[in-house]
């Protein structure tokens, strides 16, 4: 399973903290995340990517962007502004 | 001139000092205005190793070609002097009425010297007058009032169309984090309300009625309307929908929350503080600076009160690093710094530090507030209490009021280490474990420990950079941050925006262009933004800097924290060889010349400088 949590104006549109979904790719987990959020769809989620205001950490380390990149269990994705700070 | 007056306004109390000084033209395109024009006169209008509480420190409040335009976020100050907390160059921000009315008093900034006999408000009018009439009122029973009932007084007694910069108690009894403060906004950090406190001035009210021309008015509307437009886009929605408190729990997940004064980067009482749809209590309001489109500005409910604002900054100051994770707490604290005129980072921070220092048993007494209440991590009514006692100066509270780095003196046994500051200025809600760019920008920073002089946390969070690996790309990012800052800064326009701007430079030549109709490009805007960093530096330089003080509290630099002193040393000398300035940090001749920077009200020519 993968987690996304969700931080900031996506975790108030989602409702929600997290979510697990059982994905292995960046894209499958956004179209996943966007089916169960769905006011997250079209605004912070575009398909298979982000919102260019918006960004994703895998596990706090590196920021990720292509749907291509593999997840493997456990792995947690980060979902915020991209304009962090302030 | 088109977006300028071309003069400031000097106002000093002795014989032969008030009255307007010309700025020429090249001179305001060289620093635009806000931090890099501020910066300018205070470099010429203070003499060098200035007590920055003495009669002869300068402080200015500078405007910017953009104020009284239609762009979004423009009605900005920039107040500026040599700061009482560090001894070196200190700016700071803030907004709305009075950056507009302060301008159609006919001036571009104005520069106070000199100090009153007795606590005096000094009120500019620019009505119907091709030069502003200064008349100074003694303050009378204002002294003592916080900032904001004071302003509204000055307004209720005098009308409405005067606006209002003012200082609370901690200004006036010279607390080194003392705050200016207008409209609810504070210019807040390093101290300036201490500066104006020294001056025995309460307030100063301006008003008028001269409006600069537009080189180019419908352009300039066409760009405002589009920059309105972008601002709210997805860019801002943040600030918007949450303000920067949102930055909390991110933050926390980051490891970068520093917490019970920064002895971890994760507070486990993060979630209780944003636990009102992401914010520390009910929401009562949201409200916008003069001129702006964001609308970031968010109050909470508190007990007793109309609401209290609050920031991230001011969240993490006065929760977890102080360990507290009770929202209404926090909101009172907030409240309180605001009542009293005290900046809520350095106020956090020194509380903080008292309260490890009584930790470790390095202070005796360790009771603060009527009732004697220890001073424990946790103790929400403790840091209300502390509060109390600094604006004061009783008790505990006069040794606070020194701040971290002051106290750490008093305090010795190793405090030093702890004591979170760079400079004397204590650090923002930044872990630099966490975040190696930031933990450059923050040494490195000619105000001290400080997050919006250098934005370099955004190269950390945006994956160009190994935030905990940093290394040359890190410095060169800090650079690039500096500089983006400087502009913005000097423009005067808000960094809420910069998420909305695909070329900064270009696009703010083009704002430029429009108001002031010059022929100004991205080129001569990134020489221009170098040029206001440097300008700051060699103010310091002539100060006394040394390259001691670049650098970051012993208690950050270990091996086990990944950030070792031998990391930070790397990043710095990259810094440094990146600015083009020497191994010890010190900036060449060519590099002043080459920027104009080679004057003596920056230093040169002084003995032991280039």
């Amino acid at each position: 399973m993968v987690t996304i949590e969700l931080f900031g104006v996506p975790r108030l549109r989602a409702g929600m903290a997290l979510i697990s979904l059982d994905v292995f790719d960046l894209g499958s987990a956004l179209r996943g995340l966007a089916s169960a959020c769905p006011g997250l769809d079209g605004s912070v989620v575009l398909g298979d990517r982000v919102h260019p205001a918006y960004k994703l950490s895998l596990n706090g380390d590196a920021f990720v962007t292509e749907p291509a990149t593999g997840l493997l269990d456990g792995d947690v994705l980060l979902l915020l502004a991209a304009d962090v700070g302030g | 001139m088109a977006g300028y007056h071309g003069r400031y306004l000097r106002v000093d109390p002795r014989p032969g000092r008030l009255g307007c000084v010309d700025l020429d033209e090249a001179t305001l395109r060289r620093f635009i205005g806000g931090v890099g024009l501020g910066t300018w006169i205070v470099a010429r209008e203070t003499p060098a190793g200035v007590d920055p509480l003495g009669p002869d420190a300068c402080l200015v409040f500078a405007l910017s070609p953009l104020v009284g335009s239609p762009l979004t976020t423009s009605a900005k100050f920039a107040v500026v002097a040599i700061g009482p907390l560090t001894g070196r160059v200190c700016d700071a921000l803030c907004s709305s009425h009075f950056a507009i009315a302060a301008k159609r008093a006919g001036v571009d900034a104005i520069a106070l010297t000199g100090a009153f006999d007795e606590p005096t408000v000094v009120y500019v009018d620019g009505t119907g007058r091709e030069t502003p009439l200064v008349e100074t009122r003694a303050a009378g029973d204002l002294w003592g009032l916080p900032a904001a009932e004071a302003e509204a007084r000055i307004r209720l007694e005098h009308g409405t169309a005067w606006q209002v910069a003012a200082i609370g108690p901690a200004g006036e009894r010279l607390i080194p984090f003392a705050t200016i403060s207008h409209d609810g906004r504070h210019a807040g950090r390093g101290g300036l309300g201490a500066v104006m406190g020294s001056k025995n001035l309460k307030a100063i009210a301006v008003k008028g009625d001269r409006r600069t021309p537009l080189a180019d008015p419908a352009a300039t509307i066409a760009l405002a309307r589009a920059l309105s437009a972008r601002s709210l886009g997805p860019a801002t929605e943040k600030y918007r929908e949450l303000g920067t408190v949102a930055n909390l729990l991110a933050f926390n997940r980051f490891d970068a929350l520093p917490t019970r004064n920064f002895q971890s980067g994760h507070f486990e009482g993060a979630e209780r503080l944003a636990g009102h749809d992401l914010g520390p209590g009910p929401k009562v309001a949201r409200k916008s600076c003069a001129s702006c489109t964001i609308g970031c500005e968010h109050l909470y409910a508190v007990e007793g009160s109309k609401g209290a604002r609050m920031e991230y900054e001011s969240l993490f100051a006065l929760g977890p690093l102080c360990g507290v994770d009770d929202p209404q707490m926090v909101l009172r604290a907030a409240q309180a710094c605001d009542l009293a005129g005290l900046d809520t980072i350095s106020t956090g921070g020194t509380i903080a530090f008292f309260m490890e220092c009584g930790e470790r048993g390095w202070i005796e007494e360790d009771r603060v507030g009527p009732s004697g209440r220890s001073l424990k991590f946790g103790d929400g009514q403790a840091v209300l209490d502390a509060i109390d006692d600094i604006h004061h100066r009783r008790g505990l509270g006069e040794l606070m009021a020194l701040g971290s780095r002051g106290a750490a003196k008093w305090i010795g046994q190793g405090s030093a280490a702890i004591a979170p500051h760079v400079k004397g200025l204590e650090l923002p809600g930044y872990d630099p474990r966490a975040l190696h760019a930031m933990a450059l920008g923050l040494a490195v920073g000619t105000r001290g420990a400080d997050h919006n002089r250098s934005g370099a946390y955004e190269a950390d969070f945006s994956g160009r950079v190994d935030r905990r690996n940093g290394g040359v790309d890190s410095a060169l990012a800090a650079i690039e941050t500096e500089d983006r800052a400087a502009l913005i800064d000097s423009l005067i326009l808000c960094k809420f925006l910069r998420g909305v701007f695909t070329d900064l430079y270009a696009e703010s030549a083009e704002l430029l262009r429009a108001v002031t109709g010059w022929d100004i490009d991205a080129d001569e805007l990134r020489v221009a933004a170098r040029r206001v960093v440097l300008a700051r530096k060699c103010l310091n330089q002539r100060e006394g800097w040394t390259r001691l003080e670049d650098t970051l509290p012993p208690r950050f630099l270990s091996d086990d924290s990944g950030l070792s002193r031998g990391r930070l040393d790397g990043m710095i000398a990259a810094y440094y060889e990146g600015r083009g300035w020497d191994e010890s940090g010190r900036v060449p001749l060519a590099s002043r010349e080459a920027l104009s920077l080679d004057g003596p009200e920056f230093g040169a020519g002084r003995p032991g400088r280039p």
